[in-house]
């Protein structure tokens, strides 16, 4: 028992003297970069992560001294990083729409049905971090209401109740399925910024096959399929084609 | 010639002749110093082709003016025919004294042949001019004496000025005793560090006089520019390279021929010679000055001179996606072509496009003339936009100083207009990101948190739904154990309100044997009350006659049993408002009814258990 004390004890004190020179970094990036100094910057963000911390904010710095120093597909990859932790935050939005004005390629969404569209929404309305716990806190009320509609004798309340707690279920079942949708997707979905300056994507796996198009740095593209060395992307306006695994990085 | 060689050449190996002879010559041996004179090495041979290898003499303490030329000749006499090859010089001395022209060499069908070497006397002055000169030597001697007839001259009207001021250079030719036929530009200058401009002289270059140390000379101008340095410090102007063709007049030798001694110095019967002729200006240096750069002011872009600056709006009531014209006129002297266009700083909602210049200028006597730049823009979005000053700067040589010029601040009132912008609205909103820049960066420490994976992957997040679910039925079985407890309780009740009612009305017949009337009715009258309200589980205060009916019958007791018990209620009711009214007899017939009662009911409640 006081061996496991002393365990803990050891590594809460080791992660707090982590945290400490994390956040001493953190202020260092913070200064060099107000100060134009934003290689200095960089090498203190990219620091803090490979001490293993990381959060939207962080990633949204490390973008933004990528930006400065001209380096738009590093500014990318961070900013769309950082959305991952903060969904739908405007400054990050607006600072990758920039850096995305910076780079080549202008893709054109493919257009869908709304409906698809409104999904989507859905389920971008929390980041997964948040939407795991506003599932759980949804589920709470839910079967608190159901618990409720138990215990009261009242006929008339109970009926209410009744009401009440199926349209919570309802409203607890649908935001389940868009948590478990985002999740899946998140697990499963591989997106990547290419860095190399420009890369002809082949019609098949293969160094002899038709160049199809060229996309150039900075792009984003989905990963929808994997052989051997090759990999089949997507890029958000519809195209397909196979590229060599090299030269990108994933977001 | 290949023909004639060749024609030779089968005539000279049928003939077979094998005699050479191989001679040098001067014209004279006696040479004065700065004169020239001619050293010329004849081959005359049967089969001229089989001469190889001319070696010439050492040279070296001699000025070659001209050569080796080379001449071939041939001549057939009687059908025996003889060729010459000749290599001539035109040599002048170096030094004065005695001088030997060493021995020249040639290969003829594998045999060296070697001239005998010449001696020359080289005297120090020979004013006299020999009297046998030929032809050729004349011309010589004229080449000598041309530089002091003709003469290229680079002038420039300033030699000190300041960076970006203009000078002009002019290229002028003197001649004087010769007639130019023909000339040619062959080197042009090059100009390093200036920006030219040349002036229009027309096509025929017009003569003037000029006196030149006491001689007067024919003056034309070949060329004027004008110069803007575009760097301080000493700059050169390169000279310039002309071949002319003169026409010279070759003086013929003096004899005692009579038409010579009345026409000898006329020159109308001197004979004229076309000889070709390079001039070259001399380099002229410009001192350039910097300009006083830390006076400048920020819109300054280098332009020197003196300018004005006029500005014009073509409307400033335009409608959304209406073209808008600014112009602006910067007139005036100096370099026009090198005035950098004035930025304009429009709100970010106008849209520019790339100016169009149209310059308009005038060579006379210094470079002016006008610069007028169309901006053209177009309002996306109504409302009042303001188009700040255009400033223009130039450095004025005559205040030596820098002056700003300011256009008016115009103001355009962008109405709707009806017109919908067709190029795209991500088009749009690209132009409008491109005027912002990132967001700031955040500062918040609390940003440093260590990476964590998501919950929802461990084992833990589900533990959790587990647990709110064990939570749910531990509060179901909690309230399914309180509502049992809840019903013991009635049930006891009832089962216990036989015995109340019991007690209760032995307690009433021991008050109505004691005559204590009114508390007898109340006992009484509580002990069928009390009993009902335990046996029909509700409470005292909420009961009355109606609704203990209506619970009997809901619970299906027969109706004679319900109207015995409303009789026995209400006796009760009424024994309690007047409780002296009856006998002894008559209350314990109440008693007795009462009892009855609840006997009654109490024996149907354990029949329907």
């Amino acid at each position: 028992m006081n061996r496991i004390i002393i365990f803990l004890l050891m590594i809460f004190l080791a992660t707090s003297l982590f945290s400490q020179s994390a956040v001493d970094l953190f202020k260092k990036g913070n200064e060099a970069y107000k100060k134009g100094d934003y290689k200095t910057a960089i090498e203190s963000y990219e620091k803090i992560i490979s001490l293993g911390y990381e959060s939207g904010d962080i990633l949204f710095n490390l973008g933004n001294a990528y930006y400065r120093t001209g380096q738009f597909a590093n500014a990318i990859l961070n900013y769309e990083r950082a959305k991952k932790y903060d969904t739908n935050d405007k400054e990050i939005e607006h600072n990758l729409a920039i850096a995305n004005l910076r780079i080549k390629d202008r893709l054109e969404k493919v257009p869908r049905l709304f409906i698809f569209e409104w999904w989507e929404n859905i389920k971008n309305i929390f980041s997964l971090h948040i939407y795991q716990y506003f599932i759980f806190i949804l589920f709470t009320i839910f079967v608190i209401s159901f618990a409720l509609f138990f215990w009261v004798k009242d006929v008339i309340l109970k009926k209410r109740i009744l009401f009440v707690s199926i349209f919570l279920g309802l409203v607890f079942a649908f935001f389940a399925i868009a948590f478990i949708s985002k999740a899946v997707e998140h697990d499963n979905d591989k997106y990547a910024i290419l860095f190399e300056q420009s890369l002809k994507v082949k019609s098949a796996p293969d160094q002899n096959a038709l160049d199809l198009f060229e996309i150039h740095y900075g792009i984003k593209f989905k990963i929808v399929d994997e052989l051997e060395d090759w990999c089949k992307i997507l890029l958000i306006d519809g195209k397909t084609g196979w590229i060599k695994k090299n030269g990108f990085e994933i977001i | 010639m290949k023909k004639i060689t060749f024609i030779l050449f089968v005539l000279v190996s049928f003939l077979k002749a094998q005699n050479i002879s191989f001679e040098a010559s001067v014209d004279r041996t006696t040479v004065g110093l700065g004169e020239s004179f001619e050293l010329k090495f004849t081959i005359k041979a049967s089969n001229i082709n089989a001469v190889r290898g001319f070696k010439p003499p050492n040279l070296s303490n001699l000025f070659i003016l001209s050569g080796p030329n080379q001449s071939t000749s041939m001549q057939i006499i009687n059908g025996a025919m003889s060729a010459s090859i000749s290599y001539s010089y035109i040599l002048q001395a170096k030094n004065p004294g005695s001088l030997t022209i060493g021995p020249a060499s040639i290969f003829y069908e594998n045999k060296e042949y070697f001239t005998k070497p010449i001696t020359l006397n080289i005297v120090r002055s020979s004013t006299q001019p020999k009297q046998n000169q030929t032809q050729q030597n004349n011309t010589q001697v004229i080449t000598k004496d041309l530089s002091q007839n003709i003469f290229l001259r680079a002038f420039v009207d300033k030699q000190k000025v300041y960076k970006g001021e203009q000078v002009n250079v002019t290229f002028k030719l003197y001649i004087s005793g010769v007639g130019v036929s023909n000339y040619t530009v062959s080197k042009t200058p090059s100009l390093k560090g200036f920006w030219s401009e040349e002036y229009n002289l027309g096509q025929q270059v017009t003569l003037g006089t000029e006196n030149v140390n006491g001689k007067m000379y024919k003056v034309g101008t070949i060329r004027k520019l004008a110069l803007f340095p575009t760097q301080a410090g000493t700059l050169e102007i390169d000279p310039m390279e002309i071949d002319l063709i003169l026409q010279v007049q070759v003086k013929r030798k003096r004899s005692n021929d009579f038409f010579d001694q009345i026409f000898g110095d006329d020159p109308f019967f001197n004979p004229y010679t076309n000889i070709q002729y390079k001039v070259k200006s001399i380099p002229v240096k410009v001192n350039v000055t910097e300009l006083p750069l830390s006076e400048a002011p920020e819109s300054f872009k280098g332009t020197v001179g003196k300018f004005n600056l006029e500005s014009s709006i073509s409307n400033t009531k335009p409608k959304t996606n209406e073209p808008v014209t600014l112009k602006l006129k910067i007139s005036g002297e100096g370099n026009i072509k090198l005035i950098e266009t004035p930025e304009v700083k429009l709100p970010a909602d106008i849209e520019k496009y790339e100016p169009k210049i149209t310059d308009n200028i005038n060579k006379n006597q210094a470079i002016s003339g006008s610069r007028t730049i169309e901006y053209l823009f177009i309002p996306r979005y109504p409302g009042e936009k303001v188009i700040p000053p255009i400033e223009f700067s130039y450095f004025d040589l005559s205040k030596k100083s820098f002056v700003t010029l300011k256009t008016p601040e115009y103001k355009l009132y962008v109405e709707q207009g009806s017109q919908t912008y067709s190029s795209g609205a991500t088009n749009r909103e690209d132009i409008k990101l491109i005027n912002q820049d990132i967001n700031f960066i955040r500062l918040d420490e609390k940003a440093v948190k260590l990476k964590s994976d998501y919950l929802y992957k461990s084992l833990y997040y589900y533990l959790l739904y587990f647990i709110v679910i064990c939570l749910f039925f531990v509060v179901i079985a909690y309230r399914k154990k309180l509502d049992k407890d809840l019903s013991d309780v009635v049930g006891l009740k009832m089962r216990r309100a036989n015995k109340i009612a019991i007690k209760r009305l032995a307690k009433a017949k021991k008050l109505m044997d004691s005559s204590r009337f009114e508390e007898f009715y109340k006992e009484i009258s509580l002990a069928l009350w009390g009993y009902l309200s335990d046996k029909l589980k509700i409470k005292t205060s909420e009961l009355s006659i109606d609704k203990v009916v209506n619970l009997l019958y809901s619970q299906n007791f027969d109706e004679e049993i319900v109207n015995t018990t409303k009789k026995s209620l209400e006796l009760c009711e009424f024994a309690r408002f007047a409780p002296n009214s009856e006998t002894q007899v008559e209350k314990l017939k109440v008693y007795e009814e009462i009892k009855n009662t609840i006997i009654l009911i109490e024996n149907n409640f354990k029949k329907e258990l």
